[in-house]
């Protein structure tokens, strides 16, 4: 009776040690064949200047200013500095959504433009006919894009149009 | 029968002696041999695989294809004090392992002033998995809309973003899945004897606000950057087997780093109105306005208007030319070649033109305006022409208003009209100035 039972005690050890045997044998095999990985890889670059003007977006947002009396509405965006822009040297054309501007005063430095709209309603008579200042600035750390109207309603009518349309404006070299 | 009971006894032994020895090889190896193996999973770019790469991308495509990351970012900060401080964070991911654009799915979180994360306490793991902070809104973002359908802690048909959720995304053009498991074991001391006091599980507003601290703490301020987090802390990454068809966690890797991309815009204004939102929508709101009367802004077509004079320029050179003309004594007014070109790129443009023939222009340049030339405005859609200036007679010759659809000729009653057959073709509204 004393011999079985040391048997089966014999046996359930033997069961355990190899069972714990084959676990460590693969924990092992895992461990001895890791190597050092690399998946992937990251390949972003932050710009910090361009080498022509180009402002797009989604939508426009004009704001006004509480103490400003002028009813003025204005969207301010600082963008990337632009590397080679030289309005004395040089002639640009300005586009807005594929619209060819106009009368644009091109400085050294700046680009002024001018912008009207017109609105129709479904019965074809304009409800709305707002205009806008395009200022661009060139600067030396960065390019300042100021877009103003006057009045809130005309505010809203273009911040619909850009919301419908989104923005893309162009700067282009003419060579 | 006792020759097979001792060769197996035997193999038992020798069975038992190798899986004692290969314990001590584990043994040893595990806690004595002092190899590292370090795993990075960088996470790029999450466009589909069938997406075109972004040179061969339209001006149009690239707007909608060029760009995906797995974390994006947008704080309008309120500095000015001209809107509501507003924090988004946005996951972009896949719904299945083929990465196709067909799986895009988007899932955000928006908080409504500068978040400050803090321990939320939970009774058990379980419950640490499945809490979802209330104080977000949560928006996702499938087959191009944005939304919502989350109505608290336990209830949502928008993804929930909890710890128990795993997001496909793509490495190396290939399927990896990624969740928020992040922990670390609170201790205490008595009397010399530290013990364990309890487990923090990171949740979603840890991430969120370690992320806008990443963001407030830049060195180039506001604008729209790209950074690269180190998400080892809180993200496990596990790499899909396609033998076995599972993501497969790596127990085996000493240290595992995992970066992804994090694009943000950092704005200096505070959030007016929802356009302005990373999901067109804020609180939930989709007309979300600071502005308290709005003004109904329905229209059905919009058109550019170009108000042409004798001072109009195109890229710096003259809209019009002049031909001089010894028979009529003057010159004869057309558009230039470029400009028509222009105009009838732009069909929706709306073209007035407004000539002062007595202008400070016409006199110091000598410029005696006598009429229109042949196919001087042909083709070029007019809305309104506006004439000024005394005692003139005008020649309108041939086609030089035809196919005009001219709506409104405006004119000073001294300015006469002398129009040649089929100068013009369209019906229009006379006016006297």
């Amino acid at each position: 009776m004393k011999n079985t039972v040391t048997l089966i005690v014999f046996y359930l050890l033997c069961f355990v040690i190899i069972v714990a045997g084959v676990f460590c044998g693969i924990r092992l095999y895992k461990e001895v064949k890791a190597e050092s990985y690399i998946n992937g890889s990251i390949d972003i670059s932050n710009r910090f200047s361009q080498e022509s003007f180009n402002y797009s977006s989604t939508s426009v947002v004009f704001y006004h200013d509480l103490y400003d009396d002028t009813q003025t509405y204005t969207f301010e965006k600082e963008l990337l500095k632009v590397d080679d822009f030289d309005g004395n040297k040089k002639s640009y054309q300005v586009v807005l959504n594929d619209y060819v501007l106009l009368n644009c005063e091109i400085n050294a430095g700046s680009v002024f433009a001018m912008v009207d709209m017109d609105f129709y309603n479904t019965e074809g008579k304009v409800v709305n006919s707002a205009s806008m200042k395009i200022s661009v600035k060139f600067l030396s750390g960065n390019t300042q894009l100021t877009l103003a109207t006057t009045g809130k309603e005309n505010a809203s009518f273009l911040e619909q149009y850009f919301k419908d349309n989104g923005i893309r404006l162009q700067i282009i070299e003419i060579l | 029968m006792k020759v097979l009971k001792t060769i197996g006894n035997c193999c038992l032994v020798f069975l038992t002696v190798l899986s004692i020895c290969v314990i001590i090889a584990f043994v040893y190896y595990h806690f004595f041999v002092k190899d590292t193996t370090i795993g990075v999973n960088n996470v790029n770019d999450q466009l589909a695989l069938d997406v075109k790469k972004a040179d061969e991308l339209t001006e149009e495509e690239k707007d909608e294809f060029e760009e995906r990351w797995f974390m994006e970012a947008s704080y309008y900060s309120n500095a000015k004090n001209n809107g509501v401080q507003l924090q988004e964070l946005k996951y972009n991911y896949f719904t299945g392992y083929n990465l196709t654009s067909d799986q895009y799915r988007s899932t955000g979180m928006q908080y409504m002033g500068d978040f400050n994360t803090y321990s939320s306490e939970v009774n058990s793991k379980d419950e640490a998995q499945n809490r979802v902070l209330s104080e977000f809104y949560y928006y996702d973002t499938t087959n191009g809309i944005t939304w919502s359908g989350f109505k608290g802690q336990y209830g949502s048909v928008s993804t929930t973003l909890n710890r128990e959720q795993q997001f496909i995304i793509k490495i190396d053009d290939r399927p990896f899945s990624i969740q928020l498991t992040g922990k670390y074991d609170v201790h205490g001391k008595f009397l010399f004897i530290k013990y364990k006091k309890g487990t923090v599980y990171f949740d979603y507003g840890d991430v969120f606000d370690c992320v806008f601290t990443a963001i407030k703490s830049n060195d180039k301020g506001y604008g729209d950057y790209y950074i690269t987090l180190d998400l080892s802390q809180y993200f496990t990454i596990k790499e899909y087997d396609t033998a076995t068809k599972k993501f497969k966690a790596d127990d085996v890797t000493d240290v595992i780093k995992n970066y992804a991309v994090l694009k943000f815009h950092y704005d200096e204004n505070g959030a007016r109105n929802s356009t302005q939102s990373l999901f067109g929508s804020i609180a939930c709101n989709p007309s979300y306005d600071t502005e308290q009367d709005k003004i109904d802004t329905t229209y059905w077509q919009e058109r550019m208007t170009y108000n042409l004079d004798e001072n109009s320029k195109l890229n710096g050179k003259e809209l019009f030319a002049y031909r001089y003309s010894e028979v009529y004594g003057g010159y004869f007014l057309s558009l230039t070649m470029d400009a028509k070109k222009l105009f009838a790129e732009m069909p929706r443009a709306k073209v007035n033109v407004m000539l002062d023939l007595d202008s400070e222009y016409f006199s110091t340049n000598e410029i005696n305006i006598v009429g229109f030339d042949y196919n001087a405005f042909e083709g070029v859609e007019l809305d309104t022409f506006t004439v000024k200036g005394k005692d003139k007679t005008l020649y309108l010759l041939e086609k030089s208003l035809s196919n005009t659809s001219l709506q409104v000729l405006k004119r000073n009653f001294s300015i006469k009209l002398e129009i040649a057959s089929g100068a013009m073709n369209s019906e229009y509204r006379e006016v006297f100035i």
